[in-house]
C-alpha cells in the first residue's frame, strides 16, 4: 500500500463546473493503474483565463497557490493537455524571475503529466475489461499535442478497449476555434473555425468524438447540438474509464439519478 | 546625431552595449582608394565571434551529399521543368542550338552570351546583352548545383545579366566538369574570383507565377523555357 | 497606408461574408499547407538546419551593429551608396530624393514588404514619380488599389474572375478591349505590359530577403525573376531593407534559403535567387551605374531592446499565415495594415501601435500551430501573450472584460469562496438548462450561443462538493 504513487488529481475548473463524471473517471483510472489519488481542496483553476488575457499578477497568484497546494504529491495528473501544459510549461515561465519560487516551479514541473500520458508513459494500466463498442474520432487539442506531445498516447489507450474503432478525421490537428475567451471575443471567427471542424468530424462516420480537452469538447458538442447532429461527445477519460452511462455532452439528463 | 548614428546606438543600447562607440575607420565608395583595405581596418575594431564568421563559414548543418552530382542535378532539373540534352563536345552546341529551336518552332532573334563566341556561330549572329527583342539567348554558367538543380551565373562582359532574364528562351551550356554538389560550393568558387560579380544569379527553372489562385502559371517576366546543354567530362 | 486594425472585429465579420474572399481563402489553405509538408518531409536535415540558423541569427541580433557596420563597408567597396532611415518618412524621403534627383519618371518596383510598411508608392505618386508594381500579385493589388493580404502572395484574395475585370478595366488604355478568362491568357497580358514597363523605368526598386555582409550583395528572392528585372534594367537600382535582414556570410544565407523556399511555396529552391551587389562594374555591359541601399529601423531597435526581439528572427516566409485558422479564416485585409497572420499580430501593434490595434494580439486561439511550422522557431503565441500583457496593462481592453477577469481572478485566489461560488452557479445554470442538456441562449454567452449550444453541466454539483461527499460517507 505505501508504495503506490500518491497522485494529486488537478480536476480543471471546467470539469469541476461542467463535467464531474470526468474527474471520477480520472480518479478510477488513475487508482486502476495502481495510483493512490487524493483531490486536494485548495485548487481552483490552472489560471490561463488571466494568463492568456494578459494579466500576469493574478496568474502568478494563482500559480503560487496551485503548487502550494500539490506539495507532497509524487505526481501531478489533469484530465486536460491544456491545464497540464499550463502547469508544466508556463508556470516556470511566469516564476522564473523569483527567487524562492523558479526552482520550485520547476521541479513542480517534472511531476505534472496529462492524464493519458500518465497512463501510458509513466504507469501501465490494463484496460481489457473495458468495452466501448462505437466507432470513435478524437480531436487533438492543440495545447496537448503541441507543449506536451499527446498524440499517440490517447489512441493506444483506446485501442486496447474493447469494440472501439478509431475512424481518423481529416486535418485533427487543426485548432477547433475554442480557445478559452477567444471564442467568446470573436463568436464570428469561432463560429467558422468550428463549423469547419463539425464538417471534418461528421465526415469521418464515427457515432462518438473525443478528445482529452473539455474545453474543445464543449465547443464542438455545442455546434454538433445545435447542427442537430447525432454524433455523441465524451471526454476520453469517461471512455476509458466505462463511464458511459451519463447522457454525452450536452445530452439531456433521461433520468433524475444524481451523478 | 544623423540617422545612422542614432540606429547605431539604440542597437548597442538593446543589446547592452550602450557604452561602446562606433568604429572611426572612414569607408570608401571607390574601390581604388582602399576601401578593401580599410574594411580589413572596420573588422579589426569587432569581437572575436563576428570577425570569425565574416572571415570564416562556422559548419552549419548541410543535406546530405548526392550519391551522383549529374544524376541528381539532371533529376532536380527536370523537376523544375528545365529540358536537358547531353553533348559530347562544346563543338557540338551551334548545332543543338539550331536543332532545338527548329524542334521547338523558336523563331526570332538569337543572342549569345560572349563567352562563346569561339563557336562556329553563323555570320549575323548577335553576341552580348540582350536588349528586349531577341526571342532566344545562349548563355555560358559557373557552376550547376546538384542539390536544388540550379544553375549559377555571374554577370561580367563575358555574360551579361540581361541574357538570362529578358528572352523568352534560355539556353545554357553547362560542362559536366562545372557540376557542384551543394549551394555553398557556389560560393567558394565565387570568393576565388578576384572580385565579387555585380550579379550571381542561381537560377532553378522557367520564370513561374502562382498569383493568380495559386495555381502555377509558366513565364512570369522571365524565360519561358529553360534548356541545357550538358557537355560531357572529357 | 492608413492602418485600419482598430476595426479588425468589424473587418472580420465582412471578411467572413465575402464569398469572393471565401473562395480564395479555400485555393490558399489547399496549395500552400500540403506543399509544404512535402518539401520539409523530403529534407531529413530539417530540424538541425532550423536550429542551426536560430542560433546563428540570436548571434546577428546579438552583433547587429557590427554586422550593419560590415555590410556597409562592404557595398561601399563595391561602389554603391548605403542611406540610414529612422521612420517611414525618413525611408521615403530619402528615396523620392534620390529619384527626383534622376528626374525620374516610372519606377519598376519589385515586391518589398518594407516598402509597403514605409508607404513608398505613396510617397512617389506624391514626388511626381510613378511607381509600377512588377510582380503579378503586387500589380494586380495595385490595380485594384488595394494592400496585400499575403506576405509572399498579396492577390491571395483575388479570384481569378476578379483579375479578369481588372486587366479588362485598366487594359484598355494598352489596347485590351475583350476580357481574358484563362489564368494563362492574364499572365501573358500582365507580361506584355509590364516589359514595356521595366524596358522604360527609370529607376529599379526592390527589397531584400537578406543582406550578406562578408560581400555587400543583397539576396534577392523571386519566382516570376520580376525583382531581377527591376535591378539590372534601369540606370538607378535601390533597395530598401530592414536592418534585421543581415546575415553574417553566403553560407549563412544558403542556410536561410534552405527554409525559405520550403516554408513560403514548398518549393526546393525559388526560381530566382540572385546575390547583387553595387552598380556595373568595369568592362560590364548592363546592370545599373548607381546603386543605394536604404537601412530601415523603423522600430526595429526597440523590438531588438524588449521581449519582443525573437520577432527579429522573421524573414517573412508566410508559413504562419497559411497554418493560421484565424487568417484561414478572415484572410490578410481584416488585420487592417500591410502584415497579417501571426506575424502580423505581432508585429503591427508594433509599428503602429498597440492603441491603434488592440485586438490582434488577441484575435488568436493560441493553438501553436504556427510556431510549429515558423522555420525560424519564433514563438509566436508567447509573443502575443507580450502584447495582450501590455493591452490589459495600459488598459486597451473592454471594461467589461477587465472587470470580468478581476472579479474572477480574485475569487480563483481564495479557494473557498471560489468553491462557494461555483457550486452556486452549477445549481442555478442545472435549474435552468439539465432536463434538455443544452442552452440555446443564456444571458452573458451570447457569444458562444450565437452559433453554437451551450452544453448544460452534467449535475447538480460540481466535482468539488460530489468528491467532499463521496470521501465523507466513506
Amino acid at each position: 500500500m505505501n508504495n503506490k504513487p500518491k497522485v494529486g488529481l488537478f480536476v480543471t475548473c471546467l470539469v469541476d463546473l461542467y463535467r464531474p463524471n470526468v474527474g471520477f473517471a480520472a480518479i478510477a483510472l488513475l487508482e486502476k493503474s495502481g495510483c493512490e489519488v487524493v483531490v486536494p481542496e485548495t485548487q481552483t483553476c490552472c489560471g490561463q483565463p488571466a494568463f492568456n488575457n494578459g494579466d500576469r499578477a493574478s496568474t502568478i497568484k494563482i500559480a503560487k497557490q496551485t503548487i502550494e497546494a500539490f506539495s507532497g504529491f509524487d505526481y501531478i495528473v489533469a484530465p486536460s493537455g491544456s491545464c497540464a501544459g499550463m502547469l508544466k510549461h508556463h508556470y516556470p515561465e511566469l516564476l522564473m524571475d523569483q527567487t524562492q519560487w523558479s526552482d520550485r516551479a520547476s521541479e513542480f514541473a517534472t511531476r505534472v503529466f496529462e492524464l493519458t500520458c500518465f497512463l501510458v508513459d509513466i504507469m501501465s494500466i490494463d484496460l481489457s475489461q473495458t468495452r466501448f463498442d462505437s466507432s470513435v474520432t478524437y480531436h487533438d487539442s492543440c495545447s496537448g499535442l503541441r507543449e506536451l506531445n499527446i498524440k499517440a498516447q490517447p489512441r493506444q489507450l483506446l485501442g486496447n478497449i474493447d469494440g472501439v474503432s478509431l475512424n481518423e478525421m481529416e486535418d485533427t490537428e487543426v485548432c477547433c476555434g475554442f480557445g478559452g475567451t477567444f471564442c467568446v471575443k470573436f463568436p464570428e471567427i469561432s463560429e467558422r473555425m468550428v463549423s469547419d471542424k463539425v464538417a471534418l468530424v461528421e465526415q469521418s462516420g464515427a457515432d462518438v468524438l473525443t478528445g482529452g480537452d473539455l474545453g474543445c469538447l464543449l465547443n464542438i458538442s455545442g455546434r454538433l447540438n445545435r447542427m442537430a447532429s447525432p454524433i455523441r461527445v465524451y471526454h476520453v477519460a469517461e471512455i476509458l474509464a466505462g463511464m458511459i452511462d451519463e447522457p454525452a455532452i450536452g445530452e439531456p439528463t433521461s433520468t433524475n439519478t444524481q451523478p | 546625431m544623423n540617422a545612422r548614428e542614432s540606429i547605431l546606438c539604440r542597437v548597442r543600447a538593446a543589446c547592452g552595449r550602450a557604452s561602446e562607440t562606433t568604429p572611426n575607420v572612414a569607408t570608401s565608395t571607390d574601390l581604388s582608394s582602399g576601401g578593401i583595405q580599410n574594411r580589413a581596418r572596420l573588422l579589426a575594431e569587432f569581437p572575436e565571434s563576428v570577425r570569425q564568421r565574416l572571415s570564416n563559414p562556422q559548419p552549419m548543418t548541410q543535406p546530405k551529399k548526392p550519391e551522383r552530382s549529374t544524376d541528381e542535378l539532371i533529376r532536380q532539373m527536370e523537376a523544375v521543368q528545365i529540358s536537358v540534352v547531353r553533348l559530347q563536345s562544346t563543338a557540338d552546341v551551334v548545332a543543338a542550338v539550331d536543332w532545338y529551336l527548329q524542334d521547338q518552332g523558336i523563331e526570332g532573334e538569337l543572342t549569345v552570351a560572349p563567352s562563346l563566341n569561339a563557336l562556329e556561330w553563323s555570320a549575323q549572329t548577335r553576341f552580348g546583352p540582350a536588349s528586349g527583342k531577341e526571342s532566344t539567348s545562349v548563355t555560358t554558367a559557373v557552376a550547376a548545383v546538384a542539390e536544388t538543380g540550379s544553375i549559377a551565373f555571374a554577370s561580367d562582359e563575358q555574360t551579361p545579366t540581361t541574357l538570362n532574364f529578358l528572352p523568352e528562351n534560355h539556353i545554357v551550356v553547362l560542362h559536366e566538369s562545372q557540376i557542384v554538389e551543394r549551394i555553398e560550393d557556389v560560393w567558394t568558387q565565387i570568393r576565388s574570383m578576384p572580385a565579387i560579380p555585380r550579379a550571381v544569379n542561381l537560377v532553378t527553372g522557367p520564370s513561374r507565377t502562382g498569383d493568380i489562385e495559386q495555381t502555377i502559371e509558366i513565364g512570369a517576366h522571365g524565360p519561358k523555357r529553360m534548356h541545357v546543354m550538358l557537355v560531357a567530362a572529357n | 497606408m492608413e492602418a485600419k486594425s482598430i476595426q479588425f472585429k468589424r473587418n472580420a465579420v465582412e471578411a467572413l461574408d465575402d464569398p469572393n474572399l471565401q473562395a480564395a481563402l479555400k485555393f490558399a489553405k489547399d496549395g500552400f499547407i500540403g506543399k509544404r509538408t512535402a518539401a520539409v518531409a523530403q529534407l531529413p536535415e530539417w530540424n538541425s538546419i532550423r536550429n542551426d540558423v536560430r542560433v546563428m541569427k540570436n548571434h546577428v541580433l546579438d552583433n547587429l551593429d557590427h554586422y550593419l557596420l560590415a555590410y556597409e563597408a562592404a557595398v561601399l567597396a563595391n561602389g554603391g551608396v548605403v542611406h540610414w532611415a529612422q521612420t517611414p518618412e525618413e525611408a521615403t524621403d530619402i528615396i523620392a530624393t534620390i529619384c527626383t534627383d534622376m528626374n525620374a519618371k516610372t519606377v519598376a518596383k519589385g515586391k518589398s514588404m518594407v516598402g509597403e510598411e514605409v508607404d513608398l508608392n505613396a510617397a512617389l505618386e506624391k514626388a511626381g514619380v510613378v511607381p509600377i508594381e512588377t510582380d503579378l500579385g503586387e500589380y494586380i493589388i495595385q490595380l485594384a488599389d488595394e494592400p496585400p493580404s499575403h506576405i509572399i502572395a498579396p492577390a491571395i484574395h483575388k479570384t481569378k474572375e476578379q483579375v479578369t475585370g481588372l486587366f479588362h478595366e485598366h487594359h484598355r488604355q494598352y489596347g485590351l478591349h475583350e476580357k481574358i478568362t484563362d489564368r494563362a491568357g492574364l499572365v501573358a497580358e500582365a507580361r506584355q505590359v509590364l516589359r514595356e514597363k521595366f524596358l522604360t523605368a527609370d529607376v529599379g526598386i526592390t527589397g531584400a530577403n537578406f543582406l550578406v555582409a562578408e560581400t555587400g550583395q543583397h539576396v534577392l528572392v523571386t519566382n516570376e525573376g520580376n525583382g531581377d528585372l527591376s535591378s539590372v534594367l534601369p540606370d538607378t537600382h535601390i533597395v530598401i531593407a530592414g536592418i534585421e535582414k543581415v546575415v553574417p556570410n553566403l553560407d549563412d544565407a544558403s542556410a536561410l534559403l534552405r527554409l525559405l523556399a520550403r516554408s513560403a511555396t514548398g518549393q526546393h529552391f525559388s526560381n530566382y535567387t540572385s546575390f547583387i551587389s553595387g552598380p556595373r562594374r568595369a568592362g560590364d555591359t548592363d546592370g545599373p551605374k548607381r546603386f543605394h541601399v536604404v537601412l530601415v529601423d523603423n522600430k526595429r531597435t526597440e523590438m531588438l531592446g524588449n521581449e519582443l526581439r525573437d520577432m527579429l528572427r522573421c524573414f517573412r516566409c508566410g508559413a504562419c499565415l497559411n497554418h493560421c485558422p484565424v487568417y484561414g479564416s478572415v484572410g490578410g485585409h481584416a488585420y487592417g495594415w500591410v502584415y497579417s497572420g501571426p506575424m502580423g499580430a505581432v508585429v503591427s501593434p508594433v509599428m503602429i501601435g498597440l492603441e491603434n490595434a488592440p485586438d490582434l494580439p488577441h484575435a488568436c486561439t493560441l493553438n501553436g500551430r504556427c510556431s510549429e511550422v515558423c522555420p525560424m522557431s519564433i514563438p509566436l503565441p508567447s509573443l502575443l501573450r507580450r502584447h495582450r500583457q501590455a493591452t490589459f496593462e495600459r488598459q486597451l481592453v473592454s471594461n467589461a472584460s477587465r472587470y470580468g477577469l478581476t472579479f474572477w481572478a480574485a475569487l480563483a485566489t481564495r479557494p473557498r469562496l471560489y468553491q462557494l461560488f461555483t457550486q452556486s452557479v452549477i445549481i442555478l445554470l442545472s435549474r435552468l438548462g439539465r432536463r434538455r442538456g443544452y442552452f440555446k441562449r443564456l444571458p452573458l454567452a451570447g457569444g458562444w450561443t450565437r452559433s453554437r449550444d451551450l452544453p448544460a453541466p452534467q449535475g447538480k454539483s460540481t466535482f468539488m462538493a460530489l468528491y467532499r461527499q463521496r470521501r465523507q460517507s466513506l
